[in-house]
């Protein structure tokens, strides 16, 4: 693949993470769920919102990349650690939904927080294994 | 009959019945021993969670930071490229005249 296609690919990326992690979430909440204000969902649509622009950043930088390249794998590598902060956060996050009067349900996702950061924690330690064994490659046959 | 739903059904039964109660026990293993040790590492990631900015512009700067970080790496990898193409072209040119 020549490197204009895979600017050409990046910006599709970028464009297409912006879409799914920015524009959606603040078109579903505008639309559909303003109009339940007793659910409160400001602070994870803009935590989605937030992290999503930070995800985008990384996707172009990844798939702007070849494959098989150490900045690829670098990609990888950053954005497990910033899909395992856009997770926690939004596992830790409580939910208190105004049942009634004097009546509060407090939701939350803390049981998956454990499960979830052994998996990512897996993750991140596979892809720094990635990384160094995609750059000794790299060097490898520079040297020859 | 083959993709039929009622076998499926039996199938998922079978799995579940026997998956379960394994997942069950390896669960409550990793709530002994691996859990405990990663307290740590949760509170670090909860300082961290708390004490990043809550405004946008942080975000869009890095946001900005990486894609131009992308494009200089991209133009460098094209200027790489363009390197061995012009070489592998002067061989071929070489090996053209001594035939």
């Amino acid at each position: 693949m020549t490197d204009k296609k895979l600017l050409r690919k990046g910006i599709f990326t970028v464009i297409s993470s912006l879409f799914f992690y920015v524009a959606l979430p603040y078109i579903i909440y505008t639309k559909y769920l303003v109009q339940f204000p007793q659910l409160a969902l400001e602070s994870y649509i803009n935590w989605i919102m937030r992290m999503g622009v930070i995800m985008a950043g990384i996707q172009f930088f990844k798939s702007v990349s070849s494959e098989k390249s150490t900045r690829h794998a670098l990609g990888d590598l950053l954005l497990s650690i910033v899909y395992l902060i856009f997770f926690f956060k939004l596992f830790t996050l409580k939910v208190t939904v105004d049942v009634a009067e004097n009546i509060m349900v407090s939701i939350s996702m803390e049981g998956f927080i454990y499960i979830y950061l052994l998996a990512a924690l897996i993750g991140i330690f596979a892809n720094v294994i990635k990384v160094f064994e995609v750059w000794t490659i790299a060097r490898r046959s520079k040297s020859f | 009959m083959q993709g039929e739903v009622n076998l499926f059904k039996e199938y998922l039964a079978k799995f579940l019945y026997y998956f379960i109660p394994f997942a069950e026990r390896f669960l409550n293993y990793l709530r002994e021993n691996v859990f405990p040790y990663l307290t740590e590492v949760m509170n670090y990631l909860q300082n961290l969670s708390e004490n990043l900015p809550v405004n946008f512009e942080p975000y869009i700067l890095v946001f900005i930071l990486l894609i131009v970080l992308g494009v200089i790496f991209n133009w460098k990898l094209e200027r790489r490229e363009e390197k061995k193409r012009k070489e592998k072209k002067e061989i071929s040119e070489l090996l053209f005249t001594f035939s």
